[in-house]
């Protein structure tokens, strides 16, 4: 009987220890955040693109990648800006923290303001999946993540001359 | 004398005028306003296999994914809070928004819940699409998408690959 409450026991720990692994994602936020990346005009080591400013998540080595932010603190609504941010960053791996910036975007007819800063792909940036995590902490002490994947592929090679 | 000394106290007082209105910052315009009042929403365009990106060719197929808060709760909207979610097309019947039950599991919630597809009509007219996304909870609330208006960005209709 004893053995029997001690396996019991046992059973009820390890299942105390299971529960938080199994624990749903969370169903609520302090910040909601939407992050894309466009390709910059200025790219270091690649070719230009026909167009800039186009969305994708696959970038080559050389290219620059500008990510595109924009967000709200949910208890007020009020969108992220300078005036309810403390600060805001990019953090990509084996990289120094890229800050981000409130700027105006768009035609001069059309402008709006969100986050952006830009990120020239190292030539020797370790290929494939990568992820970007982006960090908001705003004057409430909130938190906003984001973890947003991408994708860097080599840069295409060059004809060698006959 | 003192005429003098009244002309020089108003071309001061111009010159003061004309600084102050010279040295304003541009108004700001945050995307997409400056409050989000009830649901914060985002939206993107993939292809079929998960690639950001905005230009797709006619008789492709767009997978549109989509995430929706509430404000002051925080509360990321499910299919059970949900009276309708959908993509509004120009000359398209809406394309239904469909909630997938994130995996259970810690850290960040899904970025995108919900998703859908379109298949571009071989003659769907080329170039811009301005959609936009809606919904509307069983509480009565709203909340809606539209994209970022910068031109190059935005979702396109190109021709169909031969």
């Amino acid at each position: 009987m004893r053995r029997l409450s001690l396996l019991a026991g046992i059973v009820v720990a390890l299942g105390a220890l299971v529960t938080p692994a199994l624990a749903q994602a969370p169903q609520k936020l302090a910040v909601f955040l939407y992050v894309d990346t466009v390709n910059g005009s200025r790219p270091v080591g690649a070719k230009l693109r026909p167009l800039s400013c186009t969305q994708t998540n696959t970038f080559k080595r050389g290219e620059q990648v500008v990510f595109r932010i924009w967000g709200s603190e949910a208890e007020t609504g009020a969108v992220l800006s300078t005036e309810n941010v403390k600060y805001a960053y990019v953090k990509l791996p084996g990289q120094p923290n890229l800050k981000l910036n409130w700027g105006a975007h768009g035609s001069p007819a059309n402008r709006v303001w969100f986050w952006t800063t830009p990120w020239i792909v190292p030539a020797d940036y370790p290929l494939g999946a990568i992820t970007a995590r982006i960090v908001f902490k705003t004057e409430a002490n909130t938190f906003g993540l984001y973890d947003y994947q991408m994708t860097i592929v080599p840069t295409t090679a060059k004809k060698k001359p006959r | 004398m003192s005429r003098a000394i009244l002309i020089l106290a108003v071309a001061v007082t111009a010159t003061a005028v004309t600084a102050v209105g010279g040295a304003q910052t541009p108004t700001e315009i945050p995307f997409p306003s400056p409050t989000v009042v009830q649901y914060f929403v985002s939206t993107q365009t993939v292809t079929p296999v998960g690639e950001l990106s905005n230009f797709f060719p006619r008789g492709s197929t767009v997978t549109f994914r989509a995430f929706a808060g509430q404000s002051k709760t925080g509360n990321i909207l499910t299919a059970d809070d949900t009276r309708y979610f959908y993509v509004k097309l120009p000359n398209q019947p809406n394309v239904k928004l469909t909630y997938t039950k994130p995996p259970a599991k810690k850290g960040l919630p899904a970025p995108w819940p919900w998703t859908a597809t379109w298949t571009i009509p071989a003659d769907y007219p080329l170039g811009l699409v301005q959609f936009g996304v809606r919904l509307k909870t069983k509480a009565d609330q709203y909340g809606s998408f539209v994209q970022i208006p910068v031109v190059s960005s935005q979702l396109t209709v190109t021709q169909a690959a031969r």
